[in-house]
């Protein structure tokens, strides 16, 4: 048996990397060790740790750099493929990929056209590798990205990967995951290797490596000085109170930095002046839409920056964050707004259904009853003391139903409800001076609803029948805002008419 | 309490001679045995009785000193911030506490001040002499050094936040926080004294080693004298031992506390228990008399002392609630006011941010502005990797490096499984094992046995190691085929293998494959195959028996689960009926896998076992882990090590010295220890080896295990995710939990998690603006609804929510973010331990 000697991974490949990936260091010469052809390659290797972490940006780099390392050299020799669990919709489109990508990185030509197992896997994969001859210090690294979010994975899964790399000698597993459940590959002993979230200090020489272009009239330095600092604040008050990853730090800073230099463009405030530009600042570093970006986001953010820039460029106090909102929400309202989107049987309708999710059935005689006085008997109210325990609290605390999410009712209880209501409510409505709702078709507007999925169908699709049908069961499908707005709008104040 | 104020001086002098007559003798002594062992209790290894005596002794004397405070202070000015005298015996003051250094002297000086503002001890005083002027200067003093003393050490435990006591604020009717500021200083001090009470019950034979600080015993002598009076006091209810032995346990608590957990728990508790005894209090006069003579006794002599000091505060304390970020004392004056930061709102005195003056326009404290943070991304960017063992110099042996490499070689080979290690103590075993194969390669005999073992044990590395030698000593005169039960989940998976793996074919098989009664057909033509030894045997030579098969089968109980266990049935079949020489090992973990099987299956099997252990003791399990850190002599050459190469001899008998030296290590036993008690898996071992193998140079040649590079060790749970979240994660990962409790449910859904977020929210809101504080850390603002579903989601994805199982048709359609029901995978109670909290966050672990 000849050993071909110990040798570590090229010092130049690791310090490139390191400068790539800054604050990976150590993670970075574990991974090389444990993978290098010539170092301490192991069989299988667990590398975990919370999202954007760089576990998948790291391995794969270094695989590469690895591998382009040992072309030019007699020596040993790496190739690698990285399958990511993802991209894979059942687990034997993730084995097809994986001999796919296999057969792509070792210019392998015949490779089969399907593989529904494990076993065949192995099969394949043993072909490629095992039954080829291949030199002693050749290595296969299969990387697994994200195999514990692989769908339809049988229970079976991990533990049969780990096991390939004991049938094929020379193939390295890496299994990249959140966080594993101890043993989770059923095996021995498997090296672990974590990546821990960034700190503070490493977040910001994170973002100090890359900054922003140098603001007209200042030095590079002093807007990289600027901006590691901004970024830091940045962390403080975002990315630490709500949403600690790096891509949400940088989307943070990158949104907020043109509105945090503006007054540096404007020649109010020089660039040493942090505190000054901070304080100018400090109503942005309290909105929540940077870190929440949203889909009607484009228009939004548009919206504040000539708010702000006024007020901060003149220096007088900033704008107080309840106009910011208040105009967002101006902005916002129209698109979003049910009240001035539908028409009013399928606003009543929509309350009604509301009403019927979110109220026992047992209470529907107390509220809706009008047998005894020409109009219901008592209204609601009840929900003012009873959840909350008048008198002592109960063992324990009561969950307000409105919180459990809605249930189910029938249509034909949602319809009656909606009859005894309508009459009072469109009559407020009508003193309020809108339009009385003509007898129009309720059908047409619970046709509405469901197609706005704002009422659903309960089990629909398997209960078939006609979606008419007085006995099928529906669920409202609107949150207690949206609700409450849209009772506003008619002056129906929903809360009265709801039991806990 | 307004008769109280005007009675200080008498019984305090009168009280101190008395004291100090009792027992004068021995003060130094007993001063000494108290000091250190404050100074022990401070160093964590106490005896935990005081936290709870703390309490206890707060929560009887929590309001009367405020009251008294509030009385006192209507018409006389000896209210003092107490925490001015920080100097401890054991620690020095923390640079930010500026004012001490200066009213230390201030307060001797004026001692004939604190001896007219003695405070009153209880009506119970006996009479004594008269007080001498140095003993009532210390009196003065005492309490202030004893509280400070106490305080410190709280304040040691979380720097400069608010430990501190704002007696000037002792107006009895103020807000919560700041009797609970003032709980907190009271207690600890009460804490230490209480101790001290202890300590003149019972501990006055107790050896302590001697306090190398002296200059603070005469104050302490005072106080002990104090002490011991009252636990001489005849109506006792503070004095009878049991009470103080029960404080005395409950203690540890205390100083765990101290040592480690935030001090806004001790705070919290100081606080609840204030609130029970303030209302407690009233009803036991004599108890309370007697704690308020201790506590008015302290705040008293800290008044007096501090007094000249802080003659013009008065006037700011009653308006200003806002206390400084780092000292945590309201006073503001000429000089020295309080600024508030631009940025986040939090007070700062001058001093305490070196601030010479109050800047105009805009001012943003250090926090905020972010100097330290260039410094400290340049300090990221620097960080090194230690090297191993720079420092030791390369042996003169003949081609060191050429030795160590290849020793590397061979030994990183091992630790990372691509070697087999020799099996260590299982040689009947072997015997046993390697016996039945022979006999089946050799005499054609069918064969069955188990292999059982736990992981790691060896099983795998027996069998193989049998293969190799039988394939060494006959020839491959033998088949082996290799099944595992997590790879052929089924019996047709493992057919086709075996069919396979036995050399038919890979055309001819795709071919039977592709066939749909495939099955049934390889079944067939396997079953002939093995049924019919002379069809092969035709090929070999006459007089030798046909081709043996070796099955190895690892993790055989999952064979056992497949439908009609038909494979194992026939394998056992084949092997006891000797149709054909077949040897069939099976491989699992399961002690009980036989029950597993099927009777008819049961019955063809031979019932043979063998048993792998791991290490008994660990000399046995290191004899294994050795293998990985060294190579025996009779290895050197199957391991390919160059034997003839100079320096060969030398070089080893230097390595194996080393590791001999290793191993006597600390650190290095513990981590043997630690390994052969938690699992006894030598693979564990091996690969915490790994990394400080590969960092062997010929340059650093010394071997450190445990290494200071990165750990190979796998996460010791779930929870250790918790360190990465935001605090918004954590808030709702806490309401969700706290839901469990307090609602007593046991699925949450994202609006309810929300809605229990607010209103702590909400309460936090209002707690800190009563108290004037804000509250520190990320809890001060309430996000939004769509960032806390962000947050939610992002728990969902890290798996500390499970879905919950949906019941019934009712849970079926739940939909969208609010309704979809969770169960949080986390304890409430396991939070604080594993992440640090915030303050706000860690109360809302501790209160439901």
């Amino acid at each position: 048996m000849t050993n071909a000697l110990f040798q570590l991974p090229d010092e130049l490949v690791l310090t490139t990397l390191a400068q790539a990936f800054p604050c990976r260091d150590s993670q970075i010469r574990a991974l090389a060790t444990l993978l290098h052809p010539a170092a301490a390659p192991c069989r299988n290797l667990v590398l975990y740790g919370t999202e954007a972490t760089g576990k998948t940006a790291v391995t794969t780099a270094l695989l590469e750099s690895l591998e382009t390392e040992e072309i030019d050299s007699e020596g040993p020799s790496l190739k690698f493929a990285v399958v990511n669990s993802v991209e894979c919709i059942t687990s034997r489109h993730l084995f097809e990929s994986i001999v796919g990508k296999a057969a792509v990185a070792l210019d392998w030509d015949r490779a089969p056209s399907k593989c529904e197992t494990v076993s065949q896997l192995a099969v394949e994969l043993s072909k490629m590798l095992k039954y080829t001859s291949r030199p002693d210090s050749f290595r296969f690294a299969l990387v697994f990205d994200g195999i514990d979010r692989q769908r339809e994975a049988p229970p079976t899964l991990l533990p049969a990967l780990a096991r390939l790399s004991e049938i094929i000698p020379c193939l390295t597993t890496v299994f990249i995951v959140t966080s594993p459940p101890a043993n989770f590959l059923r095996t021995s002993f498997v090296p672990h290797l974590r990546f821990p979230n960034y700190t503070k200090a490493e977040f910001v020489a994170i973002l100090a490596t890359d900054p922003p272009v140098p603001l007209p009239n200042t030095t590079a330095q002093e807007t990289a000085d600027l901006w590691a600092r901004f970024a830091a604040a940045v962390h403080d008050a975002l990315a630490h109170a709500a949403s600690r990853t790096l891509p949400s730090i940088k989307h943070a800073c990158s949104a907020l930095w043109p509105r945090f230099t503006a007054p540096i463009l404007t020649g109010t405030h020089a660039p040493r002046e942090f505190s000054k530009l901070l304080v100018a600042a400090r109503v942005y570093f309290h909105d929540e839409r940077l870190l929440d970006p949203g889909i009607v986001a484009p228009t939004v953010p548009a919206q504040p920056a000539p708010n702000g820039t006024c007020p901060a460029a003149n220096g007088s106090a900033p704008v107080p964050p309840t106009t910011l909102t208040q105009t967002l929400k101006a902005a916002a309202a129209p698109t979003t707004d049910l009240a001035s989107l539908l028409p009013i049987t399928a606003r009543l309708l929509l309350l009604a259904a509301y009403l019927a999710s979110h109220n026992a059935t047992r209470h529907d005689l107390v509220l809706f009853s009008t047998h005894h006085h020409g109009r219901r008997r008592r209204r609601g109210g009840l929900s003012v003391g009873v959840g909350r325990g008048a008198g002592g609290r109960s063992k324990h605390r009561k969950i307000a139903r409105k919180l459990l999410g809605a249930h189910a009712f029938v249509l034909e209880r949602m319809m009656a409800i909606f009859a005894a209501v309508r009459g009072e409510w469109d009559a407020r409505f009508l003193e309020s001076g809108g339009e009385a709702a003509d007898a129009a078709d309720v059908g047409m507007a619970i046709a509405t609803l469901a197609s706005l999925r704002l009422l659903v169908r309960v089990g629909g699709a398997q209960a078939g029948g006609d979606p008419m049908d007085r006995g099928g069961k529906w669920r409202v499908n609107a949150g207690w805002e949206v609700v409450r707005g849209l009772g506003r709008s008619m002056g129906v104040e929903v809360e009265d008419w709801l039991i806990e | 309490m307004a008769s109280r104020k005007n009675t200080p001086k008498e019984p305090k002098g009168i009280k101190r001679p008395r004291a100090q007559n009792e027992d004068s003798p021995s003060v130094p002594a007993v001063v000494k045995r108290r000091r250190l062992k404050g100074a022990d209790e401070k160093s964590g290894s106490t005896p935990s009785g005081t936290s709870s005596t703390g309490k206890r002794v707060v929560s009887t004397a929590g309001r009367p000193p405020l009251a008294k405070h509030s009385a006192i202070k209507g018409d006389d000015p000896w209210e003092i911030p107490d925490s001015a005298d920080e100097a401890t015996h054991d620690e020095p003051p923390p640079p930010k506490t500026q004012p001490q250094p200066k009213k230390q002297p201030r307060a001797s000086t004026g001692s004939n001040k604190n001896a007219v503002y003695e405070v009153p001890d209880s009506g119970d005083e006996l009479g004594g002499t008269a007080v001498t002027p140095r003993a009532s200067r210390h009196r003065g003093t005492i309490g202030a050094a004893n509280g400070a003393n106490a305080e410190s050490a709280a304040k040691a435990n979380e720097p400069g936040r608010r430990a501190r006591a704002p007696l000037t604020k002792q107006a009895a009717n103020e807000a919560g926080d700041t009797a609970k500021k003032f709980n907190a200083v009271t207690k600890s001090r009460s804490v230490r004294k209480q101790k001290d009470v202890v300590d003149d019950g019972e501990a006055d034979d107790e050896v302590m080693p001697d306090s190398p600080t002296s200059k603070r015993r005469p104050r302490k002598a005072a106080v002990d004298t104090l002490r011991a009076e009252n636990a001489q006091n005849p109506k006792g209810i503070l004095t009878p031992s049991r009470p103080n032995e029960d404080r005395r346990r409950k203690t540890v608590a205390f100083n765990s506390a101290s040592a480690k957990k935030p001090a806004g728990e001790t705070l919290e508790d100081a606080l609840s228990k204030a609130a029970g005894s303030s209302s407690g209090s009233a009803k036991k006069p004599k108890q309370k008399a007697l704690v308020k003579t201790k506590a008015t006794a302290d705040a008293e002599a800290l008044d007096s002392e501090l007094a000249t000091a802080v003659e013009e505060e008065e006037d700011d304390e009653d308006e200003d609630d806002e206390v400084c970020a780092i000292c945590s004392k309201p006073d503001s004056k000429r000089g020295n006011e309080i600024v508030f930061c631009d940025n986040c709102d939090l007070a700062y005195h001058q001093k305490c941010t070196d601030l010479p003056v109050v800047p105009e326009g805009d001012w943003i404290c250090r926090n905020c502005s972010q100097e330290e943070v260039t410094l400290l991304a340049a300090g990221v960017g620097q960080e090194k990797v230690a090297t191993v063992g720079a420092r030791d110099e390369t042996p003169s042996i003949p081609n060191f490096e050429q030795h160590l490499r290849s020793m590397q070689r061979v030994l990183l080979d091992r630790c990372t499984g691509r070697r087999r290690i020799k099996l260590c103590g299982q040689d009947e075993t072997y015997e046993k094992a390697s016996q039945l194969v022979e006999q089946t390669i050799t005499a054609g005999e069918g064969n069955s046995m188990l292999v059982i073992g736990a992981r790691g044990c060896g099983k795998t590395t027996l069998v193989e190691s049998i293969v190799s030698d039988m394939a060494k000593e006959h020839n491959n005169q033998f088949h082996v085929v290799r099944l595992n039960g997590f790879i052929h989940t089924d019996d047709k998976l493992a057919l086709r293998e075996i069919w396979r793996q036995l050399g038919k074919e890979m055309e001819v098989e795709d071919e039977l494959i592709d066939k749909t009664n495939n099955y049934a057909d390889t079944m067939a033509s396997l079953l002939a195959l093995l049924s019919h030894p002379s069809e092969i045997a035709a090929a070999a030579q006459d007089g030798v028996t046909s081709r043996s098969v070796v099955f190895l089968i690892d993790e055989f109980d999952l064979f056992a689960t497949h439908a009609r266990q038909t494979l194992l049935y026939n394998l056992f079949d084949i092997a006891q009926a000797r149709k054909a020489p077949i040897a069939v090992l099976g491989l699992t973990t399961r002690i009980d896998v036989v029950e597993s099987l099927e009777k008819r299956v049961k019955s063809r099997f031979s019932h043979r076992y063998v048993y792998l252990s791991l290490p008994k003791n660990l000399p046995a399990f290191w004899d294994v882990c050795k293998q990985g850190l060294t190579i025996d002599d009779e290895d050197m050459e199957a391991e390919g090590i160059d034997l003839p190469l100079k320096g060969h001899d030398k070089f080893w008998k230097w390595w194996n010295g080393k590791i001999e030296a290793l191993r006597q290590t600390g650190g290095f036993q513990d981590l043997l220890e630690s390994y052969f008690c938690s699992t006894k898996s030598v693979s564990a071992f091996l690969t915490s080896c790994v990394l400080p193998l590969a960092a062997l140079s010929p340059a650093a040649p010394s071997l450190q295990i445990p290494g200071p590079g990165m750990s190979l060790e796998p996460a010791d749970s779930k929870l250790q995710v918790l360190e990465a979240l935001s605090d918004l994660d954590l808030s709702m990962l806490i309401a969700a939990a706290r839901l469990d409790i307090v609602a007593h449910t046991d699925t949450v859904n994202f609006a309810m998690a929300y809605d229990e977020y607010t209103s702590l929210m909400g309460r936090q809101r209002v707690q800190s603006a009563s108290s004037g504080m804000l509250a520190m850390g990320g809890g001060a603002r309430v996000w939004g609804r769509g960032i806390a579903g962000m947050a939610w989601e992002r728990l969902v994805t890290l798996g500390m929510l499970i879905p919950a199982a949906t019941v019934g048709r009712a849970g079926a359609g739940q939909s969208g973010l609010d309704a979809k029901m969770w169960k949080v995978d986390v304890a409430l109670e396991e939070i604080p331990s594993v992440v640090k909290l915030n303050q706000v966050l860690g109360r809302w672990c501790r209160e439901i």
